[in-house]
């Protein structure tokens, strides 16, 4: 190998190089793309999880501390999906749940404290939120709740009135977030104290240490 | 689009599923639309978990990992609005797979490969040589050098490469090209490309190692 390598000559390399890349990338024989391995479709979920997981491991480098926005827990959780470019389906793969669940949890039709502390612990270690955030979110979903019924009367009302099933979610999401905006933080009450204890033992258990220091 | 796959995806025999799915949807996953890219990535995971096994013989579970490091790769050049233009053909792919797999070879081959007994490496013996021509590559259409080469034009950050790829690549822009494509002053297209050119150089020799 010449260790003197004028820039010119370089250049001349690189050319040539980009030039026969394509080379390398066709594997030997014409049809070898086909050369796919069998892979079960949980195989394929495994694999889309860790990827999930990167991508939230990417965008969150440092636990989620402070949140500025005023959005319940699951609103939160569907922004910070949106952002990632993700579908509901990513995150429940990541979750091994289905994508009703994650869709239930981010309209707030399931709660967070309605969540066992596994499925929490999991949701929060995937998107890397500090428990401090944790109770922030789930106190404004408190106080968003109360509304909630109120909200899914417009939203029956609407669908009556044969509007789109996207429209009624996006007037659902506006109301939960007016209800956020306005409302604010509820007071801690017996069973949200009790689901945020079992939280933070389970993230104790997991050794995330990150999301509780 | 690389030249030599135009072909193989106008020829319905040679073309395989993630072919088609990137011919019939590239602009849906350049828009970063999460449904395509999310059917994208689940095509892709067997055809990188096959290529890295059959290209670098790697264990199943090794193979996999890759795999979906090669899936968050594209998925990051996909939210990249500076690497749009040219990503996301067969051929981009399989060369990030082909980086990702040499990575890891580099990362792994002290602890999983003792050197042998009684092995003396030569004078002026590559460190990279014998371990490029372990690898099942097409070594007619490339020799070491390129390789090596290949390997510091990957080592480089994105922006560098777009602007190396399209000046030196097939299309072989002008600076002039180059500055529209990339919405640049001249001044800006001719710079970028310098320090592009050195960031390469510079890969290229930190490679040669002591």
């Amino acid at each position: 190998m010449n260790d003197q390598m004028s820039d010119e000559d370089f250049i001349e390399l690189l050319k040539s190089s980009l030039r026969s890349e394509k080379d390398l990338q066709v594997p030997e024989g014409a049809d070898s793309l086909s050369t796919v391995v069998e892979c079960s479709p949980e195989e394929i979920e495994s694999m889309h999880a860790g990827f999930v997981k990167k991508v939230f491991g990417e965008l969150h480098r440092e636990p989620i501390r402070h949140i500025e926005e005023k959005r319940p827990f699951g609103r939160w959780l569907e922004t910070a999906r949106e952002r990632a470019r993700l579908i509901r389906e990513d995150i429940a793969m990541a979750l091994s749940k289905d994508a009703s669940f994650v869709q239930r949890l981010e309209e707030g039709e399931t709660p967070p404290w309605e969540l066992s502390f596994v499925d929490a612990a999991d949701i929060v270690c995937l998107f890397r939120i500090h428990i401090e955030a944790v109770r922030y979110l789930v106190l404004i979903s408190l106080a968003v709740s109360d509304a909630r019924q109120q909200v899914e009367k417009i939203a029956a009302r609407a669908e009556g009135e044969l509007q789109s099933k996207e429209r009624t979610e996006n007037l659902k999401k506006a109301l939960d977030l007016a209800h956020a905006h306005r409302a604010g933080q509820a007071k801690p009450n017996e069973e949200i104290n009790k689901w945020l204890k079992e939280l933070r033992e389970e993230l104790q258990r997991r050794q995330a240490t990150d999301l509780l220091e | 689009m690389w030249k030599g796959w135009e072909g193989k995806l106008a020829d319905p025999d040679k073309t395989d599923a993630l072919s088609k799915f990137l011919a019939d949807h590239e602009a849906s996953l350049l828009s970063g639309e999460g449904a395509a890219f999310h059917n994208f990535a689940l095509l892709l995971y067997p055809v990188m978990e096959g290529y890295f096994i059959r290209k670098f013989k790697f264990e199943v579970d090794v193979a996999r990992s890759l795999a979906t490091d090669v899936v968050f790769k594209i998925w990051r050049i996909i939210g990249d609005p500076k690497r749009r233009p040219d990503s996301l053909t067969p051929g981009y792919i399989y060369t990030t797979a082909y980086t990702i797999g040499i990575d890891y070879t580099r990362l792994k081959q002290p602890q999983e490969q003792p050197i042998p007994e009684g092995f003396e490496p030569a004078s002026e013996q590559n460190p990279e040589s014998s371990l490029l021509s372990s690898f099942d590559v097409n070594e007619e259409a490339l020799n070491p050098k390129q390789l090596r080469c290949l390997h510091a034009f990957h080592s480089i950050k994105e922006r560098y490469q777009v602007i190396l790829r399209m000046r030196y690549g097939e299309e072989e822009k002008s600076i002039e090209e180059i500055a529209i494509a990339l919405n640049l002053k001249e001044s800006s297209a001719r710079l970028l490309l310098w320090r592009a050119q050195k960031a390469a150089k510079k890969k290229w020799d930190e490679d040669k190692g002591p």
